[in-house]
């Protein structure tokens, strides 16, 4: 029965072809990973920081890839007369192949013959994670893969019980380490994972408290494209698409006022300034890898709440019907706008910490910072709406659910689409500039009316309206 | 003179043909039901009308207009089948947005007017996503309506209204006098309260058109009107 379950919850997020391809990326992921460590590389980042490598792209993982749930499971997989924890266990067992190929990501970072050992047990409770912090707050959440970043991070600074510690110097330590941190989430995982219908039920707006908005705007008085913009710069919807790094999508209606996330983005640039600054006594180094990876925040931030949910809960039919194309133009406009506000405290700090200590990126950063990923995140949205045009109904209801090669393809390529952004250190400043003159010329075509009416047109066959 | 006009329109989904020369055209002034069986064509037809996709073969007019024509999208109301607002806007907020980019003039009398007509009052400045699914109808409603459009196209407009709200909204279209209606709807209780005229489809192709009376009299004697179109639709497979 548990096998028969796991092909229902496995087949019923993704087609066979996706899943083919995800295999086949995994076995490439292993091949790169097996491949570099027997010709002698032993990490693809700075050594001695490939451990904090893991414990960022881990807790960022943690926060973004959660498990799928769909409408037809409340429907018909929660209903099934069988007993709960069965029922959790095929769950967390389709997570964990979806997020293998996350989890093999972690091999090629750290390519140390304790890094192949360690990988399955931070995939597994990867995964476990995810169903144990399904249904919490944002806080909670930012609270729990804190603190679990700060454990694995602690093999970087010389601690032996961090399931990292096995790739500096305390290799049983470290494993066991790893291995009772996978067995106690996994544990908690599949006790969760037989209640997830519970919690969703109990998050669903719907099933809320009947409550009037407090925190409304007005609309009148304005063209068109404020009224956009005004939407945009008020609500931000975060990360309604949940787990699309997992190969399957559960979408969820989530928008905060932009008000409310201000202070937490700026809290966020104050800290990444003080880092900066702490860093800056330890060497280049440690201040290339601290932007490298604040960078890299600045993209996943963008990429989460304007790439791939800018059209999420777009509504086609009363906006497109009233003003055409170009109603999409605003939308993908205000959202790279939307986008640049959330993102500017940590790039401010950034360009005001290169300013004071480090002028020779200075250029490269704000060229990055204002050219690359606002331009970058407009692609973004545009692949994300032809590739993945995802559109939330209600909560949990949405078009287009199923994962695709097509859409993970796409999904990858908008990451490779960012990376140069990430790199920017590396990259000369006038290559940054051909760089940026090229994609503002592919924007340029993609936002012509004619693109815009095919993407229109694709995404109302695919039963966006 | 047409206010909607189809010409030998064509539109495939792969394999899947929706429309297969389907033509007919609609007075303005007028109030039409396209009636079909699931998976006729109808929904793809209003898409094609209002210029969400264009057809493989054949054209689409509107008041004469393009229908991804400024002009057209002008005069354009549009509901589709199972409409969503806005979740994450209040019904307030979903009214004032799509007023704001249709251009309506005089925004705040225009929304307490549609909050008024639909008895929306109530739940004005609740979120969408928190309302019943009758209630969010009643909003896509008052947006297909907001702009005082001329040329109304409205695909099962009274899915899960309540019976009073039905009334209402039959009693409201019914009053437009001036306005052109194409009614998308499987129901032909819906059709009979709301138009004149019924065009049937059936895999994409025009089987049948007349008023409600001649349909009738196609019948036999106490044969439900229902009944006449079934048979016609089987009989077109």
């Amino acid at each position: 029965m548990l096998w028969k379950l796991i092909k229902f919850a496995v087949l019923s997020r993704i087609s066979k072809r996706g899943l083919i391809l995800l295999t086949l990326l995994n076995a490439f992921i292993l091949l790169i990973g097996f491949g570099a460590y027997f010709h002698g590389v032993t990490s693809l980042q700075y050594e001695s920081y490939a451990t904090l490598y893991v414990a960022f792209i881990y807790v960022l993982l943690g926060l973004q890839a959660r498990i799928g749930i769909l409408k037809s499971d409340f429907d018909y997989y929660f209903t099934l007369p069988i007993d709960r924890k069965t029922l959790g266990t095929a769950l967390i067992i389709a997570n964990l192949i979806f997020m293998s190929v996350l989890s093999l990501s972690f091999v090629t970072i750290t390519l140390s013959p304790y890094g192949f050992a360690v990988a399955p047990f931070l995939g597994i409770s990867l995964a476990s994670l995810t169903l144990m912090t399904y249904g919490m707050s944002l806080k909670e959440r930012v609270a729990i893969f804190g603190i679990i970043g700060l454990w694995l991070s602690s093999a970087f600074l010389g601690f032996p019980f961090s399931p990292l510690a096995a790739d500096t110097g305390h290799p049983i330590e470290g494993l066991l380490s790893a291995a009772a941190f996978a067995i106690i989430t996994l544990y908690f995982g599949v006790r969760r994972a037989g209640a997830l219908d519970v919690v969703t039920m109990r998050e669903v707006s719907r099933s809320e408290t009947v409550r009037e908005a407090s925190d409304t705007v007005s609309f009148t008085g304005t063209s068109p494209f404020l009224a956009v913009l005004r939407l945009k710069l008020h609500y931000v919807g975060i990360t309604s698409r949940y787990g699309f790094m997992g190969a399957t999508a559960s979408v969820r209606a989530r928008a905060i006022p932009l008000r409310t996330a201000m202070p937490i983005v700026a809290a966020i640039g104050v800290i990444y300034f003080i880092v900066l600054s702490i860093l800056r006594a330890s060497g280049t180094e440690s201040v290339t890898t601290a932007m490298i990876m604040g960078t890299v925040y600045m993209f996943t931030f963008v990429m989460t709440t304007a790439g791939s949910s800018s059209v999420t809960m777009e509504r086609f039919w009363p906006t497109v019907v009233s003003l055409g194309p170009k109603y999409l133009k605003y939308v993908i406009l205000s959202s790279v706008i939307q986008a640049m506000v959330l993102i500017s405290p940590v790039g401010i700090a950034q360009l005001t910490f290169l300013l004071l200590y480090e002028t020779s990126y200075f250029i490269d950063s704000a060229l990055v910072l204002f050219g690359y990923i606002p331009l970058a995140t407009a692609i973004s949205i545009m692949i994300f709406a032809y590739f993945i045009p995802v559109q939330l109904k209600d909560d949990l209801n949405v078009t287009y659910q199923e994962f695709r090669p097509i859409g993970f393809v796409a999904g990858m390529l908008t990451g490779l689409l960012f990376m140069p952004a990430a790199l920017f250190t590396l990259i000369p400043a006038w290559v940054m500039v051909v760089a940026i003159a090229l994609i503002a010329l592919i924007l340029a075509a993609l936002t012509s009316e004619d693109v815009l009416k095919i993407l229109i047109e694709k995404m109302t066959e695919r039963g966006y309206i | 003179m047409l206010c909607i006009e189809a010409k030998d329109l064509h539109k495939r989904y792969g394999k899947v043909v929706a429309l297969d020369g389907l033509s007919f055209g609609v007075e303005c002034g007028e109030k039409v039901a396209l009636i079909g069986p699931n998976g006729a064509g109808k929904s793809t037809t209003l898409k094609v009308l209002v210029g969400l996709i264009s057809p493989d073969q054949g054209y689409a007019k509107i008041a004469g207009y393009d229908p991804d024509s400024i002009m057209a999208r002008k005069v354009i109301g549009y509901l589709p089948e199972d409409a969503s607002p806005y979740p994450m806007l209040t019904v307030r907020e979903n009214l004032e947005y799509i007023a704001a980019l249709r251009g309506v003039e005089d925004v705040k009398e225009r929304v307490e007017e549609m909050l008024d007509l639909l008895e929306l009052r109530e739940v004005e400045r609740r979120r969408v996503m928190a309302l019943s699914r009758g209630q969010r109808q009643k909003v896509a409603i008052a947006l297909a309506l907001i702009h005082r459009p001329k040329v109304l196209l409205l695909d099962e407009p009274l899915n899960y209204l309540d019976i009073p709200t039905q009334e209402k909204v039959i009693s409201y279209l019914n009053s437009l006098k001036d306005v052109t209606t194409l009614v998308a709807t499987h129901i032909m209780s819906i059709a009979v309260r709301l138009t004149s005229r019924v065009l049937i489809i059936s895999h994409g192709k025009l089987i049948w058109t007349g008023t409600v009376q001649e349909l009738r009299h196609m019948g036999k004697e106490d044969e439900p009107i229902e009944s006449v179109v079934a048979r016609m639709m089987r009989g077109s497979g």
